[in-house]
């Protein structure tokens, strides 16, 4: 009864500015969307530096505050499921850092690299699968054999072609955040689910129109190291026929949503109840330990989850210096090591499917 | 055969097959499957053997004869089609063994016929297009 | 579904019984390869032209170099893709897979009386995204279109009428020909055609 009370409280508190609220946010992403095209389309290269500059480490340690906000307080029947991603992320993780430190020293071949990337495709595949195995028998009357043909049919697409397998994912990875958005609004902002969706459609748009203006375009210069980091990073070496300008400005633009959706999107989007409890403001505050489950449960880990996103913390100062320094040097780093991050929003995604 | 070949070959090879096969499996299938149910199969059961035989093989095998290609491929798709035919339709549905017996023959006879049309078109080296 | 869980287990073993073999019978090579490289050419007819002159783009001559020296280089991907033997092979065997079990799993659950759920849609939808976008990239960059002599049938009438032809080529450094001393020699695959305009 105290609940209904509690929650019918949040009802009204949250009525008035409800509507507001939703509006504000479609206009938001509008407003997001169309500057990171402007941007990206006019200064791809500026603006990749000063973005990666000012975002990447912050965006990692929203997610990693995210993915606390995730974590059960005891795996419980999660318990194979977990172990599986987390066993995952690392060994996935210093394998692909050993790639590109093995290519060095041992003198392979082109066609040797490639099995290699193609191997390590390979192993990320089946570890999803697991994933994808382990989630379903979590849910009743779920099978997931359907992700057996669709596992082999990727694997098939990586072996012909790894390096353009890898840029796939490169291209995929800033939309599953729009993905992780929807499953939070399901959860925390039901209502504005449909809104939401429907402005999703502004981003093949945007792509489409990326794509018009700047299809013919000269290729960017690549006359110094770091220009041709971000124009290969792009795709720029595997698609020489199209223009590094469009390819540099549409991973440019899905980069700059992605970093929307972690640092203001989803820190902002709380949820209504902490516990059982109104939440004061509308606005979920990140700084709050509170919000997460893991360090609020009487039997959670407060110390161990302060001194995680301390430690993250320093990470991201650390890599403002780096950047300072050599940004060049720490933008190849970072790049490798953040893989890590990439492949972590797999299982946390597949959590949040009911 | 290189890759290069072997990849423009395949989707011309596959579609050329399925035209040959499906018509035999559609009309010799048993009656107790659909006509859509017939026409996957003819679609389906080629696609499945259709990367071995076209891609996987040709390299594999080489270093060896012709002849023995031929065997093991020829062996290799209806056997393979045969059992997955098996799995997909059969297999705990109640089917009779005279009813699978006749479904595993057109499948075979559907594979020597792809074959026989095949050998065909290579006398000829496909006139010209590939 | 247990079962297909189990056969799919020992198809995996299999699989690496195939691959040892795949490993130990390799692809016949000629005792001195050409260094080549897989591009493509536009003959141009020009009436005002006073030289003929043949233009090749700075990556093509990077990638022509790193061709030489046996590195990587800008390797197209049209290359990459299909000129692999170990790699033409496990994708076979993947896409066997895939068709195979994918067909299964898509029968049987029709077979169940219960149709296909929300989910078991988008995966085979997904499913069929996949394989369209691996055949178009195969059929599109990975020479898997028309031969070459298809590409270049119009020659003659295109040369005669002004008009230019595209097509792919490979450019291949062939060693000194002491008979001969033409630097470059360009081989168009046309077959000759009878006045009705078919091949001969």
């Amino acid at each position: 009864m105290q609940e209904a009370v509690e929650l019918n409280l949040t009802t009204l508190v949250v009525n008035k500015p409800f509507e507001q609220g939703k509006r504000m946010f479609v206009a938001a992403l509008f407003v997001c969307a169309i500057a990171s095209a402007a941007l990206a389309g006019l200064l791809p290269l500026q603006v990749s530096i000063v973005t990666v500059f000012l975002f990447a480490g912050p965006h990692n340690w929203f997610e990693l505050r995210y993915f606390i906000t995730r974590l059960p307080v005891r795996f419980g029947r999660s318990r194979a499921f977990f172990m599986t991603a987390f066993i995952g992320v690392a060994s996935l993780t210093v394998a692909y850092i050993s790639l590109p430190l093995l290519y060095r020293t041992t003198g392979w071949s082109y066609e040797a690299s490639l099995t290699a990337i193609a191997l390590w495709n390979t192993l990320l595949l089946a570890w999803l699968t697991t994933l994808v195995f382990f989630r379903s028998k979590q849910k009743p009357r779920s099978d997931g054999a359907w992700v057996i043909p669709i596992a082999f049919a990727l694997c098939a697409f990586n072996w012909l072609a790894p390096e353009l397998f890898g840029l796939m994912l490169v291209y995929v990875h800033p939309l599953i955040a729009l993905w992780f958005l929807d499953k939070h609004l399901q959860r925390n902002r039901p209502h504005w689910v449909p809104a939401y969706r429907r402005s999703l459609l502004l981003v093949p748009l945007t792509v489409g129109l990326l794509v018009w203006q700047l299809w013919g375009t000269d290729s960017l210069t690549e006359d110094n190291g770091l220009f041709w980091r971000i124009t290969q990073h792009s795709g720029a070496e595997l698609l020489p026929q199209v223009s590094s300008h469009l390819l540099v400005s549409v991973h440019l633009f899905l980069e700059m949503l992605h970093y929307f959706v972690w640092l203001l999107a989803l820190p902002l989007l709380g949820p209504f109840l902490i516990g059982r409890k109104a939440r004061q403001n509308l606005l979920a505050r990140f700084w709050e330990l509170d919000s997460l489950p893991i360090a609020r449960h009487p039997r959670g880990f407060p110390k161990t989850v302060a001194a995680m996103l301390l430690v993250g913390l320093a990470v991201v100062l650390l890599l403002w210096v780096g950047f300072s320094i050599d940004y060049a040097t720490t933008r190849d780093v970072y790049f490798t090591v953040a893989i890590a991050h990439v492949i972590a929003e797999a299982p946390f995604l597949m959590k949040m499917f009911q | 055969m290189t890759p290069s070949e072997l990849w423009r070959f395949f989707p011309i090879g596959y579609l050329v097959t399925i035209a040959i096969e499906t018509p035999i499996l559609v009309v010799g299938l048993s009656k107790t499957y659909s006509v859509r149910r017939r026409l996957f199969a003819g679609i389906w059961l080629t696609a499945c053997t259709y990367p071995i035989v076209t891609l996987v093989l040709p390299l594999v095998l080489s270093d060896y004869s012709r002849r023995t290609f031929l065997a093991v491929a020829e062996v290799f798709a209806p056997v393979v089609e045969c059992l997955l035919f098996w799995l997909a339709f059969e297999w705990r549905s109640g089917a009779r063994q005279k009813q699978i017996a006749r479904d595993f023959a057109v499948i075979i006879i559907a594979n020597l016929a792809s074959f026989g049309l095949g050998e065909v078109l290579n006398a000829w080296q496909w006139f010209g297009f590939v | 579904m247990k079962t297909l869980r189990i056969v799919a287990c020992l198809v995996v073993l299999a699989l690496s019984v195939v691959l040892v073999r795949a490993d130990i019978a390799k692809p016949k090579t000629t005792p001195q390869e050409n260094k080549s490289l897989y591009t493509s050419i536009e003959v141009i007819p020009d009436a005002k032209a006073t030289d003929a002159r043949l233009q090749i783009r700075q990556s093509t001559l990077n990638d022509l170099r790193a061709a030489l020296n046996g590195e990587p280089g800008n390797a197209a991907l049209a290359s990459t893709i299909t000129r692999s033997s170990t790699r033409t092979i496990i994708a076979g065997l993947l896409m066997f897979l895939s068709v195979s079990f994918g067909g299964v799993w898509l029968v049987r659950a029709f077979r169940s009386g219960q149709g296909l759920r929300r989910t078991e849609k988008i995966a085979a939808i997904a499913l069929i995204a996949v394989a369209t976008f691996g055949a178009a990239a195969i059929i599109t960059r990975g020479n898997a279109g028309p031969p070459p002599t298809y590409r270049w049938r119009n020659l003659p009438t295109a040369l005669a009428g002004g008009q230019s032809t595209y097509g792919p080529v490979i450019l291949e450094i062939v060693p000194d020909d002491p008979n001969s001393s033409i630097g470059m020699k360009l081989t168009i695959p046309l077959k000759k055609q009878k006045p009705n305009g078919e091949d001969e």
